[in-house]
């Protein structure tokens, strides 16, 4: 054992994953012959379209449902030969339904994290309020503990999820789809503490996502179930390079934007006339998305339009003599106008 | 909290000690105290009076209220539904089936009192068992429908079928027999004696003790299932655990005060309301506490005070309690969001 290449934490060996629709019914097997490993410290994405097997190997993996064939290992051993309260110990869950616990503080929510380690009528030891204590700071909640739950946010109430399964110092952290009722910048806030996390617990954190930005840019390692049956596991890197994300998730007229690192709808307009965009930094972004937008083609060089854009909010611009303020009516001015182009401009 | 709970004790002791004064002949309240405590009083008639007539059915009654409590608290989180309780549910009217399959279905005459110990054991058996029915159809009706208020109508539908069930038993009947079966579906803790109490205070003493362990468990089945699973929980044991605990609790609570409606849903929500938590381990005792108070009061309303002639059944005035606690949970939309 190497420092560079630590024993996982949670280990596919060989795992088939499916399900049963009814008792003695033949299995249906959804995934076959999936390896993975996942190591401490290590932030896993697990991607991959709907109906692919993305809840099927999640639950395989946290030992919901049993492997049709092969093992899944937490800390090198098999999770089938683990009582359900040594498991606890060692991976912890947040799931996407919702929970309504009525009248129940953040403190207590996350305080049920600590049942793993405690009996039936045990009281909460010192090292029981210590483990939520750092939970409760670990996940950013601390300010919120006296706070009914009911009273959250959907980001706030994730995060105390969070918390609540930190609580039970894992191992393993395993989260279905997290970020799914999240906006903009609590998905931001919340990939940046769970990179923070996996850094200080040491855990490994797995999470599904429809996120495929997120999957690349933040994840150490992506998990990429294919509709095929197959699990693809790789650096973010690797698996956008090669072929893998493209050939799983793009459909007719969709390409992999590499920039962006997302799915986009492929460009197959004909290009129309082409405008010289006179602006600058962010403005000039976004007058050539504007132009785009509209159906001409923006360029720096000179051609026979001239577009020039000032700054301000609305910005005011002018096309060939004609002024306007603001984007909205620069591109009802330009589809408006695609008639009077230079000669041939239009032939095709 | 630990000052609400002292509350609630010394609710629950004044209802007591008022209830065994109070009657038709009236004992002073330094008497009772002196009879309570063991001490010697003047008049062996009122300590007849407190100790053989009065005390069993006050016992029965805190019993009872304590025993419907903790069954529908638990059967609340079971269910995920605010609105489960015994009597809602229709496990009272299953109980009072098994019951009545019993005492109509056997020779010799039908109430309790009537019977001795080893009939007894069948009779409650039999409602325990009737319980224990009617919970596992309208769980597993509960499991697959989710929203509670369908289920309510369900167990609202369970009560009535097998309220019809024991009315053709009663067609069919001796009507000398039918006596017993009256003062069932109607709730009373008057007919109770101390023979028959042993059985219910024990058997009601265990499970409520039992009820114990079952907190932690339930908390993290607040979270769902699902989250119950993941911290380690046995799921399936607990559900079984607490159902029959239920069972055992409403069936026999059934068996000899008969039906008793609402405090087993009332009870746990002002439980939770007055101590601002959802947490078993202490709504389970509280609601135990105000469940016995509702029960002592509303005896005390429906005849047990001495300044009416007519006695009430318990059903009558329980409802006064536990009509306004379903209409503010379903108005207040917290049924709704468990949904």
């Amino acid at each position: 054992m190497t420092i560079e290449n630590p024993r996982p934490a949670l280990q596919a060996v060989a795992v088939s994953a499916g399900y049963r629709r009814r008792r003695r019914h033949p299995a249906i097997t959804v995934l076959r012959d999936v390896h993975l490993a996942a190591r401490p410290g290590e932030l896993i994405a697990l991607i991959g379209p709907n109906g692919a097997g993305k809840s099927t190997l999640l639950r395989t993996l946290v030992g919901a449902q049993p492997p049709l064939a092969g093992h899944v290992l937490l800390d090198g051993q098999d999770l089938a030969t683990l009582s359900p309260r040594q498991r606890a110990r060692r991976l912890a869950v947040t799931l996407t339904e919702p929970v309504d616990v009525g009248q129940m503080s953040v403190e207590a929510v996350v305080a049920l994290g600590r049942m793993p380690y405690r009996s039936w009528i045990g009281r909460e030891k010192a090292r029981d309020r210590a483990a939520v204590d750092r939970a409760l700071l670990d996940a950013g909640v601390v300010d919120l503990r006296e706070r009914p739950l009911t009273d959250l946010s959907d980001g706030e109430r994730q995060r105390v999820m969070v918390a609540r399964a930190l609580a039970q110092e894992p191992a393993v952290l395993v989260l279905d789809e997290p970020t799914a009722f999240l906006d903009v910048a609590r998905r931001i806030e919340f990939a940046a503490m769970l990179t923070r996390l996996a850094a200080t617990t040491g855990a490994a954190i797995v999470l599904s996502t429809h996120d495929l930005g997120f999957a690349l840019r933040r994840a150490d390692q992506v998990w990429l179930v294919g509709g095929d049956g197959t699990v693809t596991a790789g650096a973010p890197e690797d698996l956008a390079y090669g072929d893998a994300v493209t050939r799983t998730f793009t459909g007719e007229n969709m390409s992999f934007d590499d920039a962006a690192a997302t799915i986009v709808v492929a460009d197959t307009t004909e290009p129309g006339a082409t405008v010289q965009v006179i602006a600058d930094g962010r403005l000039r972004q976004w007058a050539e998305h504007a132009v785009r937008r509209a159906g001409w083609e923006p360029t720096a060089d000179p051609c026979g339009h001239i577009l020039t854009v000032e700054h301000g909010t609305p910005c005011r611009w002018t096309v060939n003599g004609a002024q306007g303020v603001g984007f909205d009516a620069l591109v009802t001015h330009l589809r408006s106008n695609t008639a009077p182009l230079p000669e041939n401009a239009r032939t095709a | 909290m630990a000052g609400l709970f002292a509350l609630l004790v010394v609710l629950v002791l004044g209802a007591v000690v008022v209830l065994v004064a109070q009657g038709s002949i009236a004992v002073p309240i330094g008497d009772v105290l002196r009879i309570l405590t063991g001490q010697d009083v003047e008049s062996p008639v009122s300590r007849t009076i407190v100790l053989d007539a009065r005390l069993p059915k006050v016992v029965a009654g805190l019993l009872a209220g304590a025993a419907l409590a903790v069954g529908g608290a638990q059967m609340q989180t079971l269910f995920r539904n605010p609105l489960a309780d015994p009597f809602v549910l229709g496990v009272s009217s299953g109980a009072i089936l098994g019951a009545a399959v019993v005492i109509l279905g056997t020779s010799g005459v039908g109430w309790l009192s009537g019977l001795g110990v080893v009939s007894q054991l069948g009779v409650t058996g039999a409602a325990v068992a009737g319980a224990g029915g009617v919970l596992l159809i309208a769980l597993g009706i509960a499991r697959r429908v989710g929203d509670p208020v369908v289920v309510l109508v369900v167990g609202v539908m369970l009560g009535y079928l097998a309220g019809a069930v024991v009315d053709m038993l009663v067609y069919y009947t001796d009507p000398d027999r039918l006596q017993a079966l009256a003062t069932f579906t109607r709730g009373s803790v008057r007919n109770v004696t101390w023979n028959e109490l042993q059985v219910v205070a024990a058997s009601c003493a265990v499970v409520l003790g039992l009820s114990v362990f079952l907190a932690q468990p339930l908390n993290a089945l607040l979270l769902g299932d699902r989250y119950a699973g993941s911290l380690g929980i046995n799921v399936r044991r607990v559900h079984f655990l607490s159902l029959a605990g239920v069972a055992v609790l409403s069936g026999i609570t059934t068996a000899y005060c008969g039906a008793i409606g609402f405090v087993g849903l009332a009870a746990p929500h002002l439980a939770r309301g007055l101590l601002r938590t959802a947490d078993h381990r202490v709504v389970l005792p509280a609601s135990a506490l105000i469940g016995a108070v509702i029960v002592l009061v509303a005896e005390y309303v429906a005849g047990g005070n001495g300044l009416t002639r007519t006695s009430l059944p318990l059903n009558s005035v329980t409802a006064f309690v536990g009509a306004p606690v379903i209409l503010w949970v379903l108005l207040s939309g917290r049924a709704r969001r468990q949904a």
